[in-house]
């Protein structure tokens, strides 16, 4: 873990002009019955060759979403309304059907928090690979089976070529989500979108998966857009971490700044709710309230509410996402303070 | 065998040798073909006030040592005492009694409440033994609601109009509407989001303080089990792998599965030493082999791991048990510099 900083320092000034992806002014609205509300609202970041960045968020933050919208798989009541997506240059937003299913999986790959919705019981492991491959490569079935094989073991799955037999409910959790990864990886793309992908899973398997995304991004210089609601999970192998609350992006920030200083009221919540566990002595620190749903948003910043630094001026218009001077950091937020460690 | 209960007096539950399988699947005739072994010869003890954290993950059977010990399933074998009462035979005025004294928070808030009742009928439930009337009862469902910090006026709300955090606390008001001497708390807060469990654990930690109120704590977490336990119970697979008091555990963690989930703790970004990533998945608890069930993925595994079964024994010290027959040759002080770091 150790060394990834160095190799991400290489990367980033190695990297082109242009990233791998581009999110500008991203905004997701779902339609109610008489009312509509920006999900994914003016989301912007970026991703490079080989990057991991990391999307923090609680449930209703928007981050899976944005997810989806980058691969193009909302679909009424839900549809991007605005901004812009650049992959490779390239503007997927508005993009036919027809070419965004070329892109999936062959460029931008994505996988979810429970693999066994994303695989097909009745068929063995080897049928999906193989369909997989098949579908966008011209291989016979041998020579897809071949890479499938490849894949397996690549991912870390013992006597992979015997295992291609296996069906998905014979495989464990943390078997089946490298299996995901695997299927994810098949058709060697860019970028890929990883959801949630070890909440799931065990304590121990989950630190097993964070090490081989890890090591994809290290050997195939994979970029990797990692969503969790656990700070800790991101934190701990991501280069970037963007955190995003009620839809917005609230900060945007280097892992190692995050976990030195957080700046925002609720990235500081976020962080300081778990270290106080530490502290037997003392009660948890809370964020008060609760994250508000999409047809209640505060009307000015979104966080004004619970937040224990507001200022008047917090509840009548929301703050930018800006520069902070002499950072490398993002922060939207009128009245940040200095991070206490509890 | 005996419980192993060290320093505890007069306990209020003791859990001797508390065996519960399941019949895997059944063959064309019906008989039993393999057979799950989720709760395996455990035993410990539990004073009055005290807290204990059951740590494992999924698969170690510690969801089914809850429902064990609030009898939603019967036991195979093995005795449960609570406070003298024998809890897998109770009968009659006994069973009652049990119902009342030892309650239980279930995970998921969303399925444990009636959707179709009030939040003061949920709570005024927990009250059947007491015999008030209407308005007594209302005036201590408001008291309840207020000590798991909730409005009052909720009382007339529906689940459905609660966040999770605010339906996890009324299950907790209604379980400590009945009285409890014990609580079992089963992953309490392990479906809520990460700014709403500290909300939750709050609660529960102001009803430890008092110490009159002893607790069960089921989780996976060994950052929370830390903040809330005096106690926590490694299970592994159906059995106890590990047993100390909380800081002795973290100081000196002496199994090495205990080992490997102190380091997976996230460390948010400190960096430190290397994790340990354990090889492999936990074997399944369908006919476990007849050695240490952990032998598949220990780096220390010998011929003897696989033969014999370590029992649990207080060889690290009178408090701190551990079932490993390794585990004095393992560098504790590596794997904790590794941890502190």
């Amino acid at each position: 873990m150790t060394t990834l900083g160095a190799v991400d320092a290489a990367l980033v000034s190695d990297s082109p002009p242009t990233p791998l992806l581009e999110v500008r002014g991203l905004t997701t609205v779902v339609d109610g019955d008489g009312w509509s509300a920006a999900a994914v609202d003016d989301v912007s970041f970026s991703i490079g060759r080989g990057q991991i960045i990391g999307v923090v968020g609680e449930s209703g933050s928007g981050k899976s979403l944005t997810a989806l919208s980058i691969l193009g798989l909302v679909a009424p009541p839900i549809a991007v309304t605005g901004g812009s997506i650049l992959f490779e240059g390239r503007e997927l937003v508005g993009l036919r059907e027809r070419e965004m299913r070329r892109i999936r999986g062959a460029e931008i790959s994505m996988i979810f928090q429970e693999p066994t919705t994303s695989m097909d019981a009745a068929f063995t492991i080897g049928d999906q690979l193989v369909e997989t491959i098949r579908a966008h490569r011209p291989v016979d079935r041998r020579g897809a089976e071949a890479l499938a094989t490849q894949m397996l073991d690549r991912v870390g799955i013992a006597s992979a070529a015997r295992r291609l037999r296996a069906y998905p409910h014979e495989f464990s959790g943390g078997m089946r989500q490298r299996v995901m990864i695997a299927m994810a990886l098949l058709l060697h793309p860019k970028l890929l979108l990883a959801d949630e992908p070890t909440t799931a899973l065990d304590v121990t398997t989950q630190a097993q998966i964070l090490e081989l995304i890890g090591e994809l991004r290290t050997d195939l210089g994979l970029s990797v857009l990692l969503i969790s609601h656990d700070l800790g999970v991101v934190l701990d192998i991501a280069d970037r971490v963007v955190v995003m609350y009620a839809g917005r992006v609230v900060e945007e920030t280097p892992s190692a700044s995050v976990a030195g200083s957080p700046s925002h009221p609720y990235t500081q919540g976020l962080l300081a709710s778990k270290l106080s566990l530490r502290h037997r002595d003392r009660p948890v620190t809370v964020i008060d309230g609760q994250v508000p749903s999409l047809r209640h948003r505060p009307p000015a910043c979104r966080f004004e509410p619970r937040c224990p630094n507001r200022l008047p001026k917090c509840g009548e218009s929301e703050p930018e996402l800006a520069d902070v001077p002499g950072a490398e950091r993002l922060l939207r937020c009128y009245n940040p303070s200095p991070w206490i460690e509890p | 065998m005996t419980a192993n209960v060290p320093g505890l007096a007069s306990p209020l539950l003791v859990v001797d040798g508390l065996v519960k399988r399941f019949a895997a699947s059944h063959d064309l005739l019906g008989r039993v073909r393999g057979r799950v072994s989720a709760v395996e010869d455990v035993s410990f003890g539990l004073a009055r006030g005290e807290t204990l954290a059951i740590v494992g993950e999924s698969g170690s059977g510690k969801s089914t040592l809850a429902r064990l010990l609030v009898r939603l399933t019967p036991a195979t074998a093995g005795r449960i005492t609570f406070d003298g009462i024998d809890v897998t035979a109770a009968k009659g005025k006994d069973s009652l009694a049990l119902h009342q004294r030892i309650q239980i928070v279930f995970q998921d808030p969303y399925a444990s409440l009636d959707p179709r009742f009030s939040v003061g009928r949920l709570v005024g439930e927990g009250l059947f033994h007491s015999h008030m009337d209407r308005a007594s009862r209302r005036v201590r469902t408001i008291d309840l609601l207020e000590q798991v910090g909730l409005s009052a006026s909720l009382i007339d709300n529906l689940p459905h109009q609660l966040s999770g955090g605010q339906r996890q606390r009324v299950g907790i008001a209604r379980a400590l509407a009945a009285e409890p001497d014990l609580l079992i708390a089963d992953e309490p807060v392990s479906a809520l989001d990460g700014s709403i469990q500290g909300q939750v654990l709050n609660v529960l930690r102001a009803l430890r303080a008092d110490r009159t109120l002893a607790m069960v704590f089921i989780t996976h977490d060994l950052s929370v089990a830390r903040y809330m336990a005096d106690r926590i119970a490694v299970m592994h697979l159906g059995k106890l792998v590990e047993t100390a008091p909380t800081e002795q555990l973290f100081a000196r963690p002496a199994h090495p599965y205990t080992q490997a989930l102190l380091s997976a703790i996230p460390r948010f970004g400190r960096g430190g030493g290397a994790r340990t990533i354990l090889p492999g998945d936990a074997p399944s608890p369908i006919d476990p082999p007849p050695g240490c069930r952990f032998a598949g993925r220990c780096a220390w595994r010998t011929d003897l791991c696989d033969r014999v079964d370590p029992a649990l024994l207080p060889e690290v010290s009178p408090e701190h048990s551990v079932a490993c027959h390794h585990w004095r040759s393992i560098d504790v002080d590596a794997v904790a510099a590794a941890q502190s770091a």
